[in-house]
C-alpha cells in the first residue's frame, strides 16, 4: 500500500469524515432495505449494522469505496438473516408535500383510493422489481447507479423497471 | 403478450423515449395510466428518516462492539491488580513493616507478639513483620538487647551478618562497619561472612575492619546500657565515640591518630561531663565542651 493510499484510507476513521459518509449514504441504504424488506425497523437495523461494519474496516477502506461497501455488506447481512418475509408490515408511502388540496372532495377521495391501491400493488411486486423501481423513482438513482450498487447489468435494471411499471398499470382505472 | 426483452417503459421513465414515442407503443388508456402513475409517484416518497437518531444508534452499536474487548482488558487489569495486592498483602504480613527507632540518647523497650522483649539503644532502628509469631525474622541497625522466648528460629538480620537463636538473651550491635554479638543466656548462632560461630553464655564476638574477635565475660546478666551506662571491652575509640554521640547528640572532634586506640571501660548516659571524664582520663586526653560540639585533644 502506497503512502497516499494509506492517507486517504485512514480518513474514514476520522469521526467527521465518517459522519459525512453517513449523512450522504444512510438514507439511500436504508430506503433500499425498506423496499426490500417492507419493514422499516429491520431496514434501519441492518443499515446501522452496515455502518458499524464500515467503521470497523475504516482503516482499509477509502471514503469513495464506502458506498459500495455499505450495499455489499447490507446485502450480505440480509442473506445471513433468516427469511423473514412472512411477518412484514406493509409498505407505506409518505406524501412529499403537505399542501392543502384545493381539489374537489371527489378528486381527493379518488387520490386516497389510488394511493391505497398503489401501496398494495407495490407490496405485491416481486422484491427485485420493487427495489429497483423505488430506488429509481424515490431516490433518483439512475439505472447505471442502481446496477452498480446491486451488482446487476443495466439491462436487467431496465427490464425490472419495465415489468414493475407494467404491473402497476393495473392500479389506475381509466375513467 | 409482451416481449420479454422490451424496456420501453423504463426508457420512457428515463426520458430515453418521448411521450409521443410511447403513445405509438401503447394504447391511449395505457398511456394516460402510465402518466398518472408517474405523476402520482412523484408526490410520494419512502418513509422519512431520522438521521440523528440513526447516527446515535450506529454510535451505540460501535460502542457495544468495543465492550467485549474492554471487559476482557478490565478483567486482565483486575487480575493483575489482585495479584499485586495479594503479593503486597503477603509482603505486609511476612516482611518488615513494623519499624521502631530511637533518637539521640533515647532507649525503647518493645514486646513482640511472641512475648520476646527487645530493648533498643539510642540511634537504632529495628523492624519486624506483622505475623512475627510465624516468621521470627527482624532487621536491626544499631544496638539492641534481646530476650527471646523459646519457639521457632528467631533471626536478627544486620548489615554484616545475622544472629539465629532458639530462646536466649543476647545483645547485638550493628553498624555499617561494626558488628558485635554478646550472648547472656542460652546459645546463639552468628553468621557473618559465610562463617558460623556458636556463642554460649558469657561469650561474645565482634567484627570490624575485616577483623574478628571473640572473648568471654560471664559477669553480667544484661548489658550495662540498660542501666544507663555504655561499657566497652577493647573497642576502638571511633566506635566508642560513635556510641557517645548517639547518646548525647553532640559532634565530637577526636584526634585522627587516636581513633583506633582500644578502649576498655564505660561511660554514663546521665551526665555528659562525667561521661567525658570516663573516656578522657584513662587515655590522658583533654576536652573542651561548647554547645553541641566537643573538642578532644592530647
Amino acid at each position: 500500500m502506497s503512502k497516499t493510499d494509506k492517507e486517504s484510507s485512514a480518513q474514514l476513521c476520522s469521526e467527521a469524515i465518517f459522519k459525512s459518509v453517513f449523512e450522504s449514504n444512510f438514507k439511500l441504504l436504508r430506503n433500499f432495505l425498506v423496499y426490500r424488506y417492507r419493514d422499516l425497523e429491520r431496514a434501519e437495523d441492518v443499515a446501522q449494522n452496515a455502518f458499524v461494519k464500515l467503521w470497523e474496516n475504516c482503516k482499509i477502506l477509502k471514503p469513495e469505496q464506502a458506498k459500495s461497501f455499505l450495499f455489499t455488506t447490507a446485502i450480505r447481512i440480509s442473506l445471513n438473516q433468516i427469511k423473514h418475509d412472512k411477518i412484514v408490515s406493509n409498505f407505506e408511502l409518505e406524501s412529499k408535500t403537505k399542501e392543502a388540496h384545493l381539489e374537489s372532495p371527489e378528486f381527493l377521495l379518488e387520490e386516497t383510493e389510488l394511493k391505497t391501491r398503489l401501496e398494495k400493488a407495490i407490496n405485491d411486486l416481486p422484491e427485485k422489481q420493487r427495489v429497483v423501481f423505488l430506488m429509481n423513482r424515490f431516490d433518483n438513482q439512475s439505472y447505471t447507479e442502481i446496477a452498480e450498487l446491486l451488482d446487476l447489468s443495466v439491462k436487467a435494471v431496465e427490464k425490472r423497471m419495465h415489468l414493475a411499471l407494467l404491473s402497476l398499470r393495473k392500479v389506475v382505472k381509466n375513467v | 403478450m409482451e416481449n420479454i426483452n422490451e424496456t420501453y417503459l423504463s426508457d420512457w421513465l428515463a426520458h430515453k423515449i418521448s411521450d409521443d414515442q410511447l403513445k405509438h407503443l401503447v394504447s391511449e388508456d395505457d398511456f394516460l395510466a402510465y402518466q398518472k402513475l408517474k405523476i402520482t409517484l412523484e408526490n410520494y416518497s419512502a418513509p422519512s428518516v431520522d438521521m440523528d437518531r440513526n447516527f446515535e444508534a450506529v454510535k451505540q452499536k460501535m460502542q457495544a462492539k468495543k465492550q467485549p474487548t474492554k471487559v476482557i482488558s478490565f478483567w486482565k487489569y483486575a487480575a493483575v491488580a489482585a495479584c499485586l495486592l495479594t503479593v503486597f498483602g503477603l509482603y505486609q504480613m511476612f516482611y518488615f513493616s513494623n519499624v521502631t527507632s530511637t533518637g539521640f540518647g533515647e532507649t525503647k523497650s518493645v514486646v513482640l507478639n511472641d512475648n520476646s522483649h527487645v530493648m533498643l539503644n539510642s540511634k537504632s532502628e529495628f523492624s519486624f513483620p506483622n505475623l512475627f509469631k510465624y516468621n521470627r525474622n527482624l532487621k536491626l541497625n544499631g544496638e539492641a538487647f534481646f530476650e527471646v522466648q523459646k519457639g521457632s528460629t528467631f533471626t536478627v538480620n544486620t548489615a554484616l551478618g545475622k544472629v539465629q537463636v532458639l530462646g536466649t538473651k543476647f545483645n547485638v550491635i550493628s553498624y555499617q562497619d561494626y558488628f558485635e554479638v554478646f550472648c547472656y543466656e542460652g546459645r546463639v548462632r552468628v553468621i557473618s561472612n559465610n562463617a558460623t560461630n556458636i556463642l554460649t553464655h558469657g561469650e561474645s564476638i565482634r567484627f570490624y575492619d575485616k577483623k574478628f574477635e571473640n572473648w568471654t565475660d560471664g559477669i553480667n546478666q544484661k548489658p550495662l546500657w540498660l542501666t544507663g551506662e555504655s561499657s566497652f571491652k577493647k573497642v576502638p575509640m571511633k566506635y566508642v565515640l560513635n556510641q557517645f554521640q548517639n547518646q548525647y547528640n553532640v559532634v565530637v572532634n577526636f584526634p585522627k591518630d587516636k581513633e583506633n586506640i582500644k578502649f576498655s571501660g564505660s561511660f554514663t548516659h546521665k551526665n555528659i561531663e562525667t561521661a567525658l571524664k570516663s573516656i578522657c582520663i584513662p587515655l590522658n586526653l583533654k576536652y573542651v565542651i561548647s554547645s553541641k560540639k566537643i573538642e578532644i585533644s592530647e
